[in-house]
């Protein structure tokens, strides 16, 4: 069957074919269509296996990781940054092994689209020594998650799959072929020695039989992975060897420019068998490394071969791969000519346009409420979701990590006692890691205002559901349940009710001597169930505006255009939700628009 | 055949549909595609640009100079990636008077902004309008009238109706 395919629906179907019948993840971009389209298809297809959605990263590994030692097929999904949350069960569970197969699916994100880093999860493999599979495209998704369920469970080692922005948000018609999905069941069997992590004898034995399974592993990387590549070779004078989506990219500027030269693909970067290949790239005059997105493939066969990449300065070293870096390596390298990429853009190109909270989005309405009481004077940490769009209406002064804005605020409130200190966080970021931190801060008597946006709901990512909505978990019986008894406001689109509500949260901050909490229950302008416009359009009378840009600076609907000195309202953008109306201009210019 | 189309918007527009529609004319053609989409943060409101390439190629993004058809849905987006475009292609985008004249490409514009505000299309297929514009003045796209129509109701039957209507509206501008 042949389908027009997401890369992460790609996978799903991988998964499937590859007989998984456990999946747990917690959303990021890139990753999250991955258990969106497992859980759809499980339940269209009517099939023996689960699904979920974990409150963080590590409980999604954890969660997945057990069903593999009872001898279920698994898979956890996750972005790269939380893989870092999932490190911990991450490096034991390389060492303790698993009885079905078990992949980990970290995405990657070359480019900083949707990340505060470029990290390279391969290396964590390395670093975890576990194998790494690398896929190039969709199609080669769906097949290395397979593959990667096989190896995992041949070799009892956990798999990880890399699966960069491209693959994971590429689109390509991809061939699924027929699949029997047989789930199976589960069955613990009591192995102190084997699953209990304790030190030191027996963990002495897991480490060497890992160290040997790499060695194996390296071999089958050999056997089954680059030698059937290598009847296709030519013998060219300089070879080029890709991973992951370099691979696609190199061989489009091999056919572009009609190069004759020689191209070995890598689907796994660790462990990669050095030694069987020392005698293959030695052949060679020069090797061009192209993958994304540290030199792990260039570091581990520099030593064997003339290679020539990141670590030699000829390739592109950060951001991801296109035609015109390729083009640059092999131009460097001696092998093109010219960069043929290369076209005319515009010479008065508009401003940017930055990413921003969505006409019509509460945050937006919150923000502006908290920084009319709270002032310039204060610190505002915050974290990671829509609400990070703070930054436009400078409410916003930290982003770290998830959770780290009630982490980082507590910090602040013992280091800089002069000024107040208001943390803004998500729904679900706060159940991800933001209750840690509060509880920490509870017990040490930090004092700060951690406000928790309650849209119900993990919008950036594309409206997955959180605890709340699926289990009734109560935000602010876990805030009172910690210590505290929260704040609540129920959102209604008006300024004025915002700005009253923190008056009075102010108010309660400066008696108190530990954090205050405060729930704004709002809604994701997308979700269907809640969302509640009151559809008042709004205009600007050119009369009464000044153009002093007060509403652009502390408010900046995206609707809000400057034309001839003047704010207006672009039709096309405003959604009317009415609150630019509610007392945001001082000169009140904002009319409503009748339509 | 070989044919690349960058599509450009503001988050929100729907570029992701028509990324969709296209792979799955190309699919049922039996033509291969690759090509990729902005999700996530970037897509908030800002720029966002996709990808199409139709045919036999590898990767999924479009080396500057070398895309056949810009389809815009904004018109501030349209300016920022001629550069992807390969000499005299083609230019679709949603724009008023005010935007330039760009001599050296076969440029087609349509206030649909201005249609949508005034409810003459729903904003909501202001996307699938621009197809139809597309489909209208550009003589080698790849997929036809028909082939477009039946993608739109595959992929989507509960708004079908309304996106070919929007559809023929493009065609009859
Ligand atoms: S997606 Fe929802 S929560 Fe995020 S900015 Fe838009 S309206 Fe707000
Ligand atoms: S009513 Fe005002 S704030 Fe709301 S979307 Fe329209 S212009 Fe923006």
């Amino acid at each position: 069957m042949k389908r027009a395919l997401l890369g992460n629906e790609a996978i799903a179907y991988g998964l499937l074919i590859a007989n998984v019948d456990v999946m747990a993840a917690y959303p990021g971009t890139p990753s999250s269509e991955i258990l969106e389209t497992y859980q759809k298809l499980i339940k269209k297809l009517n099939l023996p296996a689960v699904a979920e959605w974990s409150t963080n990263e590590k409980v999604a590994f954890e969660t997945a990781y057990a069903a593999a030692v009872t001898g279920k097929r698994a898979a956890c999904g996750m972005k790269m940054v939380g893989l870092n949350v999932a490190s911990d069960p991450l490096m034991s569970s390389a060492y303790i092994g698993n009885k079905g197969g078990f992949l980990v699916i970290s995405a990657d994100d070359p480019g900083f689209y949707s990340s505060q880093t470029e990290q390279d999860s391969r290396y964590f493999a390395k670093f975890a020594r576990i194998p790494a599979l690398d896929p190039t495209d969709p199609q080669d998704g769906l097949k290395l998650a397979i593959l990667g369920i096989e190896i995992s469970e041949k070799f009892e080692i956990p798999v990880l799959l890399r699966p960069v922005l491209r693959v994971c948000h590429g689109r390509q018609i991809v061939d699924i072929t027929d699949f029997e999905f047989k789930g199976r069941k589960g069955n613990f069997e009591r192995n102190i020695e084997r699953w209990a992590a304790v030190p030191r004898v027996p963990r002495l034995k897991q480490g060497i039989s890992l160290l040997a399974k790499l060695k194996e592993i390296e071999k089958f990387n050999y056997k089954s992975l680059i030698e059937p590549q290598l009847k296709k070779l030519k013998n060219t004078e300089n070879l080029i060897i890709a991973s992951g989506t370099s691979y696609g990219f190199a061989l489009e500027a091999i056919e572009d420019n009609h190069l004759d030269i020689d191209i070995i693909k890598i689907d796994m970067p660790t462990p990669l068998p050095v030694n069987l290949l020392k005698k293959l790239l030695g052949r060679y005059k020069q090797v061009i490394v192209f993958e994304e997105t540290y030199p792990l493939i260039e570091e581990q066969i520099a030593p064997v071969a003339n290679v020539r990449g990141k670590l030699t300065g000829d390739v592109f070293n950060i951001d991801e791969v296109t035609h015109e870096r390729i083009a640059e390596g092999l131009k460097n390298a001696g092998i093109l000519k010219k960069n043929i990429y290369t076209g005319k853009g515009f010479d008065d190109i508009p401003a940017p346009r930055k990413p921003t909270l969505c006409p019509g989005c509460p945050h937006r309405t919150v923000f502006y409420g908290m920084k009319k009481v709270f002032g310039n004077n204060a610190i505002y940490p915050s974290d990671i979701g829509c609400y990070t769009l703070g930054l436009n209406q400078k409410a916003v002064d930290t982003i770290l990590c998830m959770g780290a804005s009630a982490g980082l605020a507590g910090g602040f409130s013992i280091s800089d006692k002069s000024k107040p200190i208001i943390a803004t966080i998500g729904d679900s970021t706060f159940l991800h890691s933001g209750i840690h931190p509060l509880i920490n801060s509870i017990a040490n008597k930090h004092k700060y205002i951690l406000i928790i946006l309650d849209n119900n709901t993990v919008a950036m990512t594309g409206l997955q559901p959180t605890p709340e909505r699926t289990g009734g978990v109560s935000i602010e019986k876990v805030v009172e349940g910690c210590g505290v008894k929260p704040f609540v406001l129920e959102y209604d689109g008006k300024v004025e009710t915002t700005v009253d509500f923190f008056n009075k949260v102010k108010e309660a901050y400066k008696n108190s001597d530990a954090p205050v909490v405060a729930v704004v229950k709002e809604f994701c302008t997308f979700d269907k169930e809640n969302v509640k416009l009151p559809g008042k359009f709004a205009s600007v009378d050119p009369q009464k505006c000044t153009g002093c840009g007060y509403c652009m600076d502390t408010f900046g609907c995206p609707a809000f255009e400057w034309k001839d000195g003047k704010v207006t309202v672009n039709k096309y953008f405003c959604v009317g939700c009415g609150v630019c109306l509610s007392g945001v201009c001082p000169f009140n210019a904002f009319v409503e628009d009748k339509r | 055949m070989k044919y690349q189309i960058v599509l450009t918007g503001v988050g929100g527009q729907g570029t992701i549909f028509l990324v969709k529609l296209l792979a799955r004319c190309a699919l049922n053609k039996g033509i291969p595609f690759i090509g990729t989409e902005t999700h996530g943060m970037a897509q908030k409101g800002g720029t966002v640009i996709s990808y199409l390439k139709i045919g036999s190629f590898h990767a999924p993004l479009i080396g500057k100079g070398q895309a056949d058809l810009l389809i815009g849905l904004y018109p501030t987006e349209t300016l920022r990636f001629l550069d992807y475009l390969k000499e005299s292609a083609s230019i679709v985008t949603n724009s008023d008077d005010s935007f330039p004249n760009l001599k050296n490409f076969n440029l087609i514009k349509v206030d649909a902004s201005k249609k949508a505000v005034k409810g003459e299309i729903n904003p909501k297929s202001l996307n699938v309008f621009i197809l139809g514009v597309t489909l209208k003045y550009v003589k080698n796209f790849p997929f036809s009238v028909e082939e477009i129509e039946k993608g739109i109701e595959e992929l989507n039957p509960k708004f079908a109706k309304a996106n070919i209507e929007a559809l023929h509206k493009g065609l009859n501008s």
